[in-house]
């Protein structure tokens, strides 16, 4: 069993306006159109108001349309757009910038159909109108009972199909052949032809259908059916006089459309349902409008409540999302800092931690690091006195054996890093081999590298006699 | 009532819900909201800040410890706390030198210039020590477990001639929290 899903019904709003006398008086109808049929929820006189629902179109009475049919290869809409410009400039040469066109492919490899109309016509018809909101759609009579009859009868019945729709003096000829549109055309009677007998009336109008057959080379007039409809039920009398005209069979038109909710089928309201069925399927009508549903794509459409509804619903759901997840990120963040310890007392006993750090530092060489350089460079000197301050000065008193030792031990100590500043004071010769002096130098602030003392076990002996470090690995460095 | 009047009875009514709707639920929640992510913001930049703070420090202290041993590591003890700490701390490491404390005593407390919240407390020790040792004696005062600060060194020979026995005056010192600041942040 094979399953299909139900067409969504939608809603259109058709008017047809008469401008024949001037000013323009209108009937509308409000149509639901779904997969089943089309229903006509309201007809009447007078324009739309604002409680109609769904999307809104309008036939004028007095626009002309006219038909091409264009062989175009199978392509996207722009590209369409493109090939229909070139194929008017070929058809109507010089007259194609004059013309507003709307156009529909008959299916999808199928011929495309172009229904021109005169700009400034339909320029003055929109400027006297006063339709609130504008009309998406816009069309023609003829288009308006092209789409009836493609929306609400059955193919098979549309195979060869004639309608004759009269409307005042203006009368409408759509002709189907195999099913497609052979001839879409509004003719309008002399008033002579309108005032004389139906004879002749039938007579013009089969002269006109044969013409547009020969010209097409298609089949024979006397095939299919026909269908007449006016501003009343046609009677039997007429129906017989345009059966033997036209050679073919007349069906009435409440036994041809599926079409429910109106009462009389004449041409106006017709037109009217025509058009609002158009309007609610703008993909598969043709329009005349500036603004086309092909080029304005999906955006052509109006969102439906319930779209509405679920983009609210969709931009809540984003946004308490967001505001959750902001939410928990505080919170898991308030979590972090609090195990942490990471508070403002934290942060500034980090920062105290941090300047001791940095005091420590820059606290100048240790006493250790001097001792080290020192005993390095004053091995077998006799040390008598040593005292050491860490922002002042560094003192030694020591014996030598000469005045020129010293003097060498002076040079000795005066590229050392740990020290700056070297110079003896106070030489006191005491003997001959004999000679006491004080050395002071400072502490050089320069100098923070650390003094590594050795491991315990790999400590060499200290050198009996003097002072002296039994580091070797002094670390040399500077700041 | 016209259509006219209804559609503009029921703008009107939307845009007054609309108005209640915003003073008594979005604005409310949108403070709470606009709090919520500064508060997280400024939480953010306060734990990077102080993750930058903490590596520098580490790294410092990393420098530091061949100069002053591990004790760099520890977090500042409070004044109190190194009255008892660092005397014992220096003994242990005058022992593990190879030498004899002969005096160790609290000179006093000295506030730590440039670091708010910081005394050093100096401490004045009398030391007698073979010669040989006294390298090894500084070497320990290097790791001891609390950090020392070598201050001033005086290094005499009691008895002039006998170079083996030495007697060091050391003043040392060692950073500590000051006292007020403890009580005025009991963490």
């Amino acid at each position: 069993m094979k399953f299909t899903r139900a067409t969504k019904p939608v809603l259109g709003v058709g008017t047809y306006l008469d401008g024949h006398s001037g000013d323009i008086r209108g009937v509308t109808a409000v149509v639901e159109s779904d997969g089943d049929g089309v229903r006509v929820l309201r007809y009447g006189p007078g324009s739309p108001t604002a409680d109609d629902p769904g999307m809104r179109g309008v036939a004028f009475g007095s626009l002309v349309g006219v038909l091409h049919r264009l062989e175009l290869p199978p392509a996207d809409s722009a590209t369409t757009l493109k090939l229909i410009d070139v194929q008017l400039e070929t058809r109507i040469p010089g007259q194609a910038e004059h013309v507003r066109w709307g156009w529909r492919r008959e299916s999808a490899d199928g011929p495309v159909l172009v229904v021109t109309a005169a700009r400034r016509r339909l320029d003055a018809l929109m400027g006297r109108t006063s339709l609130d909101p504008m009309p998406t759609l816009i069309g023609t009579s003829a288009l308006a009972l092209h789409q009836l009859l493609t929306a609400c009868c059955s193919a098979e019945d549309r195979q060869d199909l004639t309608l004759i729709a009269r409307h005042d003096r203006n009368c409408h000829l759509l002709m189907y052949r195999s099913g497609r549109l052979g001839l879409l055309e509004t003719i309008e009677l002399d008033p002579s032809e309108d005032s004389a007998s139906p004879d002749a009336v039938a007579t013009t109008i089969r002269q006109h259908l044969e013409a547009s057959t020969s010209a097409g080379g298609g089949k024979s007039l006397s095939r299919g059916i026909f269908t007449l409809i006016g501003e009343s039920m046609p009677s039997a009398e007429l129906v017989s006089v345009f059966e033997k005209a036209l050679g073919r069979p007349h069906r009435r038109a409440d036994g041809l459309l599926g079409l429910s909710g109106l009462d009389r089928l004449t041409t106006t309201s017709l037109i009217a349902v025509g058009t609002a069925i158009a309007a609610a399927r703008p993909h598969d009508a043709i329009n005349l409008a500036p603004y086309s549903a092909d080029l304005l794509g999906e955006s052509a459409y109006r969102p439906t409540p319930s779209r509405w509804i679920a983009a609210a619903v969709l931009l809540v759901a984003a946004l308490v999302l967001l505001y959750v997840s902001d939410h928990r990120k505080a919170a898991r963040v308030e979590r972090a800092v609090e195990t942490s310890g990471v508070e403002a007392t934290g942060l500034a006993s980090l920062n105290i931690d941090l300047e001791v750090a940095r005091f420590l530092e820059k606290s100048g060489p240790g006493f250790l690091a001097i001792l080290d350089e020192f005993g390095h460079r004053t091995e077998g000197f006799m040390v008598d006195e040593i005292r050491f301050e860490r922002d002042g000065t560094f003192t030694v008193r020591a014996t030598a054996r000469s005045a020129e030792e010293i003097n060498q031990l002076a040079a000795k100590l005066a590229d050392m890093k740990t020290l700056t500043s070297v110079r003896v004071r106070n030489q006191l010769v005491k003997d001959r081999d004999k000679v006491e002096y004080t050395l002071i130098a400072q502490p050089s602030m320069r100098f923070f590298a650390p003094f590594a003392p050795p491991p315990p076990e790999a400590a060499p002996e200290p050198s009996p006699g003097g002072v002296t470090a039994e580091a070797s690995n002094y670390v040399e460095g500077g700041a | 009532m016209s259509p006219r009047d209804r559609r503009a009875l029921i703008l009107g009514g939307l845009f007054i819900a609309v108005a209640v709707l915003y003073r008594v639920v979005l604005s409310p929640v949108m403070g709470q909201w606009g709090e919520a992510r500064a508060a997280a913001e400024a939480r953010s930049t306060m734990v990077e800040r102080f993750e930058e703070q903490l590596e520098r420090r580490d790294k410092i202290r990393g420098r530091l410890e061949p100069r002053f041993g591990l004790g760099v590591h520890d977090a500042l003890r409070t004044v109190d706390e190194a009255r008892v700490a660092f005397p014992r701390s220096v003994q242990e490491a005058i022992g593990r030198g190879g030498a004899t404390a002969k005096q160790v005593e609290v000179q006093g407390v000295r506030r730590l210039r440039d670091v708010p919240g910081v005394d050093l407390l100096s401490l004045r020790v009398q030391v007698d020590c073979q010669a040989p040792v006294i390298p090894q004696l500084f070497s320990e005062l290097c790791r001891a477990d609390v950090p020392v600060i070598v201050e001033s060194v005086s290094l005499v020979m009691p008895q002039p001639g006998q170079r083996q026995n030495w007697q060091a005056n050391l003043v040392l010192s060692t950073p500590a929290k000051r006292q007020e600041e403890r009580e005025g942040n009991p963490s």
